[in-house]
């Protein structure tokens, strides 16, 4: 098939090359991590202007949101990236039907909603047997190609994202294996695209929430789906239903409320929310004992996010317990830097506990798309191939030039992604630096200074008789956030 | 550029040296103001002793202070309020115009009568001028009357007006006053106290007004100045994290009078969709609860609930409701509403992600950032109710009224209510959810909770005096334990 080597070398038309892009961008680069991000940057421009086009040709039919949206500003076709400005979908599309279906369980029209965000066709998807959330999810992961993620921010609203098998694989495999294994500027080795790696995973090891979906995919591409390398500190799904309880009961704690709109069903099951609450120490404390004991100089690859990790990490090492990994494992630690707080000590014990010496892998990606921008050592965050950003003032909302250092609302259109819209304004800031860097990768960068304008907006210290939302920062919010 | 300085002033010392820089972030300014660590020990009052130069005052006199005050702070004459308007301008999201109503109101608003109707209302000056006689049962005479104490009050800074409010309230009560300005408007409590300075610098109630900004939650600051041997009372209004960190210095002898942040909305009942002008009438009241002053103040309407009942047109009506209100909002006057400087970022993505969706919403207006009706078609408020603001408000359509309860909670300040009639249907049943005032629609921006009468659930004034009692046995042995 067509690769990056053809287009360079000039044996692939832009038009042939795009096609192989958007079909398959990991194939397209051969598994490597080098060739993602050497592409000279004139080149990668008009790979994308090319690739964007033939998305938009291909979805503009398809996917009967953006068919609206197009339809309304009359954009037939595009041929410049700036085309496909007025046509980004708002992150929080995925959230935009009315809270009472969910209510009331009605998953025949939230299934109507959802097929409005996505190129396939979920109008033949019978619904009338579905009962709960996580058995609606599971229903249409069953019965198509997506399977789609939620998470549900303070108001307790869920968001449902439709993506398909491809962009988990693009995400996980091309996102997390083939950029935090491979060395950047080497071939990929034999063990970094082979070698099965241990996963150890700091919460539920299924379910539907990025953060408790993402671990079968780690399973299945960096443990090369064998049990034995798979290490969840909880073998069963996280309860997609008991996760959208907690939001809501948090949520109504919030406003002062006792009451909390969800099916009495639903409600009668807030005893197995407390349950595994009572559970957790006692996994975690097993869970901890593996990673110390049984991964000691294996090659593993672990997410452990301080508002997870920190409350199972003080303790073992209270008891001298410490994790001693090989030391070309992958291990990613921190708070995803989006406005929690933890207590003052959280970044020593969870550098003691993980004793890697910081040498953390440190990335930015969103849920909603498969693009993950990892931090090269001048401290920057590499976009990848198929994210094309797009830098908006905060203000008026105007694109930002293509040029220098630009601070702004970050959007991405990503190629790469198949079951929704790639076009996404997201509710973070970011600065974006459009100048080479030293590094040698040739995407864009961002600083990894990245905040949501919610929490910016409400940090200072100004006081307004009005009530505003507040910003939740513990473990259930990161999950159900993430 | 030098940045502005919001002065500390103390018991009538201005004080504008060992300036601090405070950088500013958001629709906060960056100023400069003296280290408040240098000055927090001159800040209370140094004895309650001090208090009696009020006693000195009648209320006449008192009256009369104010209302020359008021003659004193006509926005074309005082430089203060000048300088501090301007400095407005460009620290607060809203318009000039908006800003420049809330200026020109100053002069009138220490109107003589205004404020003895204040003392009335939310003490009673029998009891602020003199002991009041009550005869109990057995004979015994109970004499009642309501002191002064020393203050703190940690003003918001969403409406210029609230250091007026609070020097009236201090000084019909005769307390001391400390108010700690916020970050949002550092100006113009301080212009207020300049002014007074200039007044009268020796009179006892400018002798017991002070301003400062401090960093809420200054550790240093707050740990010295929150003690009940300083301050009896903080009033703190609004501001969730404000609040809570005054809590852990909340102890016997300190109490906290809290006018929590809060919402507002609307409850319009099926009578007002009967015809055309029943709904041109409700979309021009509701017009002015939503778009008043910006949609800035906590009893501004930002959800509405349209009690339809079962009527086959429901949907029609509402959205005819919605199309009026929208269209009466954009009409009304410049200096009572007029476009956002900059409609906020995160209310617009949600909006714009609701308006392709006709099935469930309707979406009118607000592509200029101008202002919105978002209509909800099934009967629950859009989850990001709490974002509403710049002129954006969710009409739900419902059909009875427990839709509407599901909406009202402690956060739950002002209902406009339209038609009147229909206030008899809420007004034993809403209070019980959280709700705590209601207006007849159209009038949620009339200052009825300033009156101190029922402001927030609470008596605010009536709380920020001691009350203390005087018991007469004179002539009664039968009561007396010791009988």
């Amino acid at each position: 098939m067509t690769t990056i080597g053809n287009l360079l070398d000039g044996t692939a038309t832009t038009s042939e090359a795009a096609a192989a892009f958007i079909e398959d961008p990991l194939s397209f680069f051969e598994m490597s991590y080098t060739k993602m991000l050497s592409v000279p940057r004139d080149q990668l421009h008009a790979l994308q202007t090319e690739a964007l086009k033939q998305r938009f040709d291909d979805r503009r039919d398809r996917i009967p949101m953006l068919t609206k949206l197009a339809d309304k500003q009359n954009i037939t076709s595009i041929s410049e990236i700036d085309d496909v400005l007025p046509l980004l979908f708002e992150h929080t599309i995925y959230k935009s039907y009315p809270d009472f279906l969910l209510e009331k369980g009605d998953y025949a029209k939230m299934t109507k909603w959802l097929d409005r965000l996505t190129p396939y066709d979920l109008s033949k998807v019978d619904c009338s047997g579905c009962t709960s959330i996580h058995g609606w999810l599971d229903m249409i992961s069953a019965v198509t190609e997506l399977d789609p993620i939620t998470s549900s921010g303070t108001t307790g609203t869920m968001s449902f994202t439709p993506k398909d098998r491809k962009d988990w694989r693009t995400f996980i495999l091309g996102g997390f294996r083939i950029q935090l294994l491979q060395k950047f500027g080497e071939p990929p080795s034999d063990a970094d695209l082979n070698e099965k790696l241990h996963v150890c995973w700091p919460t539920h090891s299924d379910g539907h929430t990025a953060f408790y979906r993402a671990p079968m995919y780690y399973k299945q591409y960096f443990a090369k789906g064998s049990d034995a390398h798979f290490h969840p500190m909880m073998d069963t799904p996280g309860d997609t239903d008991l996760m959208y309880l907690a939001a809501r009961l948090r949520a109504a704690q919030a406003r002062g409320d006792s009451r909390v709109n969800v099916p009495d069903a639903l409600l009668a099951r807030v005893g197995e929310l407390q349950a595994e609450e009572k559970e957790r120490p006692a996994k975690a404390k097993a869970w901890i004992e593996e990673l110390v004991e049984k991964l000691q100089g294996e090659r593993v690859f672990i997410l452990a996010p301080a508002q997870l990790i920190y409350d199972v990490a003080k303790p073992a090492l209270a008891e001298g317990k410490k994790c001693n990994f090989a030391p070309n494992s992958s291990v990613t630690a921190g708070t995803g830097g989006k406005g929690f707080n933890m207590p003052d000590d959280w970044e020593q014990v969870v550098d003691d506990f993980l004793n890697f010496n910081h040498n953390y892998g440190y990335f930015y990606s969103f849920s909603e798309q498969c693009g993950m921008h990892v931090q090269c050592e001048h401290g920057r965050l590499h976009l990848s191939p198929w994210s094309i950003p797009f830098i908006l003032d905060p203000e008026t909302s105007e694109l930002l030039p293509r040029e220098g250092r630009q601070k702004g609302r970050a959007a991405f259109f990503d190629l790469a992604m198949n079951g929704a819209w790639g076009g996404l304004i997201t509710g973070d800031s970011v600065e974006i630096d459009w100048s080479e860097c030293p590094c040698g990768r040739t995407t864009a960068h961002l600083s990894d200074s990245i905040t949501r304008f919610s929490v910016e907006q409400g940090g200072s210290d100004k006081i307004s008789c009005t009530a505003t939302p507040e910003a939740h920062d513990d473990a259930m919010d990161f999950l159900t956030n993430f | 550029m030098a940045n502005p300085i919001a002065p500390i002033i103390i018991r009538g010392e201005v004080i504008d040296t060992d300036l601090i820089e405070y950088p500013g972030r958001g629709d906060v300014m960056t100023f400069d103001a003296p280290d408040p660590r240098k000055f927090v020990d001159r800040l209370p009052l140094s004895s309650p002793a001090k208090l009696t130069d009020l006693y000195d005052l009648s209320l006449e006199d008192i009256l009369d202070y104010l209302e020359e005050l008021g003659s004193c702070l006509d926005i074309n004459k005082n430089e203060h309020m000048q300088r501090s308007r301007d400095l407005t301008y460009d620290a607060t999201p809203l318009p000039r115009e908006i800003i420049d109503m809330g200026y020109k109101g100053f002069s009138s608003f220490f109107n003589r009568e205004q404020v003895r109707q204040i003392a009335e209302k939310s003490v009673g000056i029998d009891y602020l001028e003199g002991w009041v006689p009550h005869k109990l049962n057995d004979g015994v005479i109970m004499k009642v009357r309501a002191f002064g104490s020393r203050t703190l009050h940690i003003v918001a800074g969403n409406g210029p007006g609230l250091g007026l409010i609070t020097l009236a309230r201090c000084a019909i009560t005769r307390s001391d006053c400390i108010i700690k300005a916020p970050s949002n408007d550092p100006f113009t409590s301080a212009a207020l106290a300049l002014t007074m300075v200039d007044m009268a610098p020796d009179h006892p109630i400018t002798k017991h007004f002070s301003v400062a900004y401090w960093k809420g939650g200054d550790a240093e600051v707050e740990d010295k100045l929150y003690q009940p041997h300083n301050i009896e009372k903080i009033v703190a209004w609004g501001g969730l994290a404000g609040i809570r960190h005054v809590t852990k210095y909340i102890q016997p002898g300190l109490e906290l009078i809290s006018l929590d942040p809060k919402t507002s909305i609307s409850v319009i009942g099926p009578g007002a969709l009967e015809n055309e002008q029943t709904l041109r009438e409700t979309a021009g009241r509701l017009a002015v609860d939503i778009g008043g002053a910006n949609q800035a103040g906590c009893a501004s309407s930002r959800v509405t609930y349209v009690v339809a009942g079962d009527r086959d047109d429901a949907a029609e009506r509402v959205a005819e409701l919605g199309q009026m209100t929208y269209d009466a909002i954009m009409a009304l006057p410049p200096t009572f509403s007029t476009k956002p400087k900059a409609y906020d970022k995160e209310l617009k993505s949600h909006v714009d992600a609701l308006r392709w969706d006709d099935e469930w919403f309707e979406v009118i207006g607000g592509e200029d950032g101008e202002g919105a009706i978002i209509i909800s078609k099934l009967p629950r408020q859009v989850d990001f109710a709490a974002y509403l603001a710049d002129r954006t408000a969710n009409l739900v359509t419902c059909e009875s009224i427990d839709d509407v309860l599901l909406g009202i909670n402690a956060y739950s300040q002002t209902i406009g209510v339209w038609p009147e009639s229909y206030k008899s249907e809420l007004e034993n049943i809403v209070p019980l959810y959280g709700a705590q005032r209601l207006v007849t629609l159209g009038n949620a921006l009339y200052n009825g909770p300033l009156l101190g009468m029922a402001h927030d659930g609470i008596q605010p004034v009536s709380r920020m005096v001691k009350w203390i009692s005087n018991e007469v046995f004179e002539g009664i042995t039968d009561s007396s334990p010791l009988s």
